[in-house]
């Protein structure tokens, strides 16, 4: 899924608002629409006393619980776009990370904004000291019997891996970062043919909805997310369940996300004072295949 | 009354009277909008939703806009010089400014049969 479907071709002109012709009022149409709604009346005469008296448990379910209540929507969407999450930053401040700590139901998560950056993706070894990363955290897993990157993945237009592991995908074209569930996903295509990045992890978040995971135990989670539009790394600092760790990122508002190696992999970002914060355990032991985000600022 | 482009968010909100939009650029999942008067506005939306914002917020004004590909929104009333070979295509109202953007040509082709039918029919 991607977040917000753009239907328009790279090379298609299209005038955005385009004047209304009136119709006529009394045109066929108006028949037609007359027709149905003496229909629907006569249907609703008969059907709605039946409805109202028979005790119906959609009637009542909108009353809200004594005890059990429904949590209050974090978000609450007033404008026409949704609140985003962090610092607003113009475009002249330099690139850095910005850390948020948060809890949801008692799931304490730590979320990593970028600013002013551009995600790619980075295979093998990563240079610790490498200063124009502003954040590093490993992508996609490792194949156990042959070393090699589990599922699709395509490094700056270059297919590495092929397959279906995995059924969330996550895919950076253009600057554009997308995530979203699918088992066939035509940006794995379009990854390759304009120099962009690909890869496949477990989907934690589709649409706004939880998808359940195989993994379970519990473990420092991670997970790259979307929130309308903004993308951020959300990462647990108590071992949670896959469960709650995913409806934590729902109920934050998450639209998509994918999951990231967890536990004890290595990682890092730089906040806006250039203070380095890492996670994880660094060593020089890792595999040939290792994956990784990358975020560096941008030109 | 003029018809404005309002974005807003907890913190921010940007207000732009419909003729006061040069062309909007798309800046990763965000977007850069360019006022007449310079400066440059980033919108928390990507190029597509600032489309539909344009749709819904500036009535008969948004037939003025036109997309072309994932590149740009352009005001058209701000075209002032396309050439197909060098893909340039110029934003200015032959005064107070001038900006220049690249297009691909098809996009041009099709942008300057826009125009033409505008100005026919006009």
């Amino acid at each position: 899924m991607k977040f917000i479907e753009d239907d328009i071709g790279d090379d298609e002109v299209r005038v955005i608002g385009q004047p209304k012709k009136r119709k006529k009022f009394f045109g066929k149409s108006f028949f037609v629409l007359f027709a149905a709604i003496i229909i629907i009346a006569v249907a609703l005469f008969y059907a709605l006393p039946k409805y109202v008296f028979s005790g119906a448990e959609s009637a009542v379910e909108a009353v809200p619980a004594y005890y059990e209540r429904e949590p209050e929507k974090l978000d609450n969407v007033g404008g026409t776009c949704v609140a985003m999450l962090g610092d607003s930053v113009g475009n002249n401040v330099r690139g850095f990370v910005e850390i948020l700590d948060t809890a949801v139901n008692d799931i304490f998560l730590k979320l990593f904004i970028p600013h002013n950056s551009v995600m790619s993706l980075h295979v093998g070894a990563i240079n610790r000291n490498d200063t124009t990363i502003l954040f590093a955290t490993q992508a996609a897993d490792i194949r156990q019997d042959n070393g090699e990157i589990l599922g699709a993945f395509v490094m700056q237009g270059k297919p590495l891996s092929f397959g279906l592991s995995k059924k969330g995908y996550c895919a950076v074209i253009d600057g554009e970062v997308t995530i979203g569930v699918a088992e066939n996903s035509p940006l794995f295509e379009e990854a390759t043919q304009r120099d962009g990045y690909f890869f496949r992890q477990y989907p934690l978040v589709d649409n706004g909805v939880l998808v359940e995971s195989v993994l379970k135990g519990k473990s420092l989670r991670r997970a790259l997310c979307e929130r309308h539009g903004q993308v951020f790394m959300a990462m647990t600092t108590e071992r949670e369940s896959m469960h709650d760790f995913a409806q934590a990122l729902v109920d934050i508002g998450v639209t998509n996300a994918v999951y990231l190696v967890g536990g004890t992999i290595y990682g890092w970002a730089l906040d806006r004072e250039g203070e380095r914060h890492e996670w994880g355990t660094w060593t020089t032991h890792v595999p040939q295949n290792i994956t990784y985000i990358v975020w560096r600022r941008n030109q | 009354m003029p018809h404005f482009l309002t974005i807003s968010t907890s913190i921010e909100l940007v207000r732009v009277a419909a003729e006061h939009i040069v062309y909007v650029s798309p800046d990763g999942n965000y977007s850069l909008l360019r006022q007449r008067d310079g400066v440059v506005r980033q919108l928390s939306c990507n190029l597509h939703r600032v489309e539909e914002l344009i749709s819904e917020q500036l009535g008969e004004d948004a037939a003025h806009f036109v997309r072309l590909g994932r590149n740009h929104i352009i005001n058209m009333n701000y075209v002032n010089y396309l050439n197909l070979p060098k893909q340039s295509l110029t934003m200015s109202d032959a005064a107070t400014f001038s900006y220049e953007l690249t297009a691909s040509r098809e996009q041009l082709v099709g942008l300057k049969k826009v125009l033409e039918q505008l100005e026919g029919s006009g």
